[in-house]
């Protein structure tokens, strides 16, 4: 079956894989080399997609996924938009046979829970002035500003891949999670995918800062009434935590100029783009040097007619 | 290798087509402001040239005697003259002198103005009849007296009132300390001006026409280098439970307050006054010796 989306033949092939960074592809028998943390490839010989079935079972085996929303021909379409009004980029950059090298890539993630309780305790200044005559009067009015908050967070994504950037994956969100599902790995059929390469010990520094500095916003909003605020206690504690791994979809297109790849990472669910085009410096002396001489040629053809009159 | 060559030249023209389809409306003003530049030139050589009418005036038109400009400076002058006298159909002399005009009886203004108009008739000047249309500018150098007059002829008499003549002094007497030859200048540049109805040549300076496009190249390069990888669209509850906190303790308890008072200064500025509007006079109708009607008016320095 032909899939619109992935632009590939639906399979559903699962292999048996084994740690070897060497696969035999079932469907033709063909020999590749596996990465040594993707779950789901493309063979290079019969482009039959195929599963690696010991990356995604057992403690690989991922709780939730959010299947792709969007397709590949909308994906292109998304980068189209976004970068037609780009002018300096190379010509190709925008091109069919470079935008179809896009792949769909389901990227591991780790989902962090807190329970987190929010104690401050601080004195605020509120300021006032007004004249009279020729008297101005300015009042300062000082009050106990005291905030016990409980702030639940729910699955704060932090990315559990060594090959994706941590900024640009943090620029993927947010994801919608109403669409999340538990995991089928006939959804991974037509995809790349990669089992976590990072454990949850290791990257939680990261939820927990967007944690931190969440909250923190979250609190100033309650006392943002005030001209100063001095704090004298501020204490966050989670009470609870617990965490969950899944799969997210992106779209990475990888474009080469130059010698030097630069990535495009489009959220697979709501189609957000990140990532800067390429220079075309040739373009740049062109087009401005263009803009120059026709600017100064206008001028001067326009003096000349005005000194004619 | 054949069919990536085949796709380097397909980019090379679909690079080429932006590029003309980019600036097709730049392309088309420049040609159509071309057009029009030569639609005009043609108009003007077509235009048959108001002919001199008059042939018995010497060619000179700047007598330096009180030795205040170089010989280049006067020869540029004669070459400017030339032009702005081809342009407006007007005689414009320049006469410098270093004379005691005070001798006898005489006063100063009568003087000049004497010396003025007969240098003017004497030497046959107006540019469509002998003393006819023509300006001249008498400068005296003479230590105590020094001054000029604009003597007037013709149609430079018809329109020049004495606010006229007394806004071309100005405008000598503005560099005259300082250089002669831009003063000088300034006199010939204002009379032609006048003549024209008060209206300035309009052109585009040099230097905007140097500058102006290398600034909006610089900025257009600018805005549209700028790229960022893309805006971070969470917001703080994005990954909140309904998307708010829950609210334990919320209290804002008054602690005390105090007041403190400025006065403020008040200083009266006086307001600047307006200037008086200076005409001087003298500049007024007479006729000549040689019975010409002349216009003119002057003053010291």
């Amino acid at each position: 079956m032909y899939c619109p989306y992935c632009d590939s033949q639906e399979s559903q092939t699962r292999e048996d894989a084994s740690s070897a960074a060497m696969n035999i592809c079932p469907n033709c028998g063909g020999s590749f080399e596996v990465p040594q943390h993707t779950s789901a490839m493309q063979c290079p010989y019969c482009d039959n997609y195929l599963i690696f079935n010991e990356r995604v079972e057992g403690t690989y085996e991922p709780k939730l996924m959010i299947p792709f929303q969007m397709g590949k021909e909308v994906c292109k379409q998304a980068i189209r938009d976004k970068f037609k009004r780009f002018l300096f980029a190379p010509t190709d950059f925008l091109s069919e046979v470079k935008l179809n090298e896009m792949q769909g890539v389901y990227v591991p993630f780790w989902f962090y829970d807190y329970d987190l309780n929010c104690d401050f305790l601080a004195e605020g200044c509120k300021v006032r002035s007004w004249t009279s005559g020729n008297v101005q009067y300015t009042e300062r009015s000082f009050y106990e500003i005291q905030r016990n908050l409980e702030i639940d967070f729910r699955k704060i994504p932090v990315d559990a891949s060594i090959q994706m950037p941590d900024d640009v994956m943090d620029l993927m969100e947010p994801f919608g999670y109403d669409q999340l599902e538990r995991f089928k790995p006939e959804y991974m059929s037509g995809f790349y995918a990669e089992k976590y390469n990072m454990t949850a010990d290791l990257v939680e520094s990261r939820a927990k800062q967007k944690m931190h500095d969440d909250a923190q916003v979250m609190l100033r909003d309650t006392y943002s009434g005030y001209s100063s605020v001095r704090e004298l206690h501020n204490q966050m504690q989670v009470r609870h935590s617990a965490i969950s791994y899944g799969l997210l979809p992106v779209w990475r297109y990888l474009y080469n100029y130059k010698d030097t790849i630069y990535p495009f990472y489009v959220n697979g669910q709501t189609g957000k783009i990140v990532g800067t085009a390429p220079l075309s410096k040739a373009k740049v002396l062109v087009y401005a040097g263009t803009l120059w001489a026709s600017l100064t040629v206008l001028l001067a053809v326009l003096n000349g007619i005005l000194q004619m009159l | 290798m054949r069919h990536m060559k085949r796709m380097d030249r397909e980019v090379r023209a679909q690079a080429r087509k932006n590029y003309f389809h980019y600036f097709r409306f730049w392309f088309i003003a420049i040609i159509i402001a071309i057009g029009v530049l030569g639609a005009l030139a043609v108009v003007k050589s077509l235009k048959p040239a108001v002919s001199r009418g008059n042939n018995a005036a010497p060619d000179r038109r700047v007598y330096d005697y009180a030795e205040v400009l170089s010989e280049q400076e006067e020869g540029r002058l004669e070459d400017y003259i030339a032009g702005c006298e081809a342009e407006y159909h007007i005689d414009l002399v320049l006469v410098t002198i270093n004379k005691d005009m005070e001798y006898g009886n005489s006063s100063w203004k009568a003087g000049m103005m004497n010396y003025a108009d007969d240098f003017y008739d004497e030497n046959n000047f107006g540019y469509n009849t002998i003393h006819g249309d023509g300006a001249l500018l008498l400068d005296n150098w003479y230590e105590g007296q020094a001054g000029s007059w604009l003597s007037t002829c013709g149609s430079v008499y018809q329109k020049f009132s004495s606010y006229d003549i007394d806004r071309v002094l100005d405008k000598v007497y503005d560099q005259i300390e300082y250089s002669p030859y831009a003063a000088y200048k300034a006199y010939i540049d204002e009379t032609c001006r006048r003549m024209n109805g008060g209206v300035e040549d309009i052109y585009i300076p040099g230097v905007v026409i140097f500058l102006l496009p290398i600034v909006v190249a610089v900025i257009y390069a600018g805005v549209h280098l700028k790229q960022s990888k893309a805006a971070d669209t969470t917001r703080p509850n994005t990954y909140v439970v309904d998307g708010v906190a829950k609210r334990n303790v919320y209290t804002d308890r008054f602690l005390r307050k105090d007041v403190t008072k400025r006065v403020i200064s008040t200083d009266s500025g006086g307001s600047g006054g307006g200037g008086s509007h200076y005409r001087s006079g003298g500049g007024g109708g007479h006729v000549s010796h040689s019975g010409v009607s002349h216009g003119g008016g002057g003053r010291r320095r």
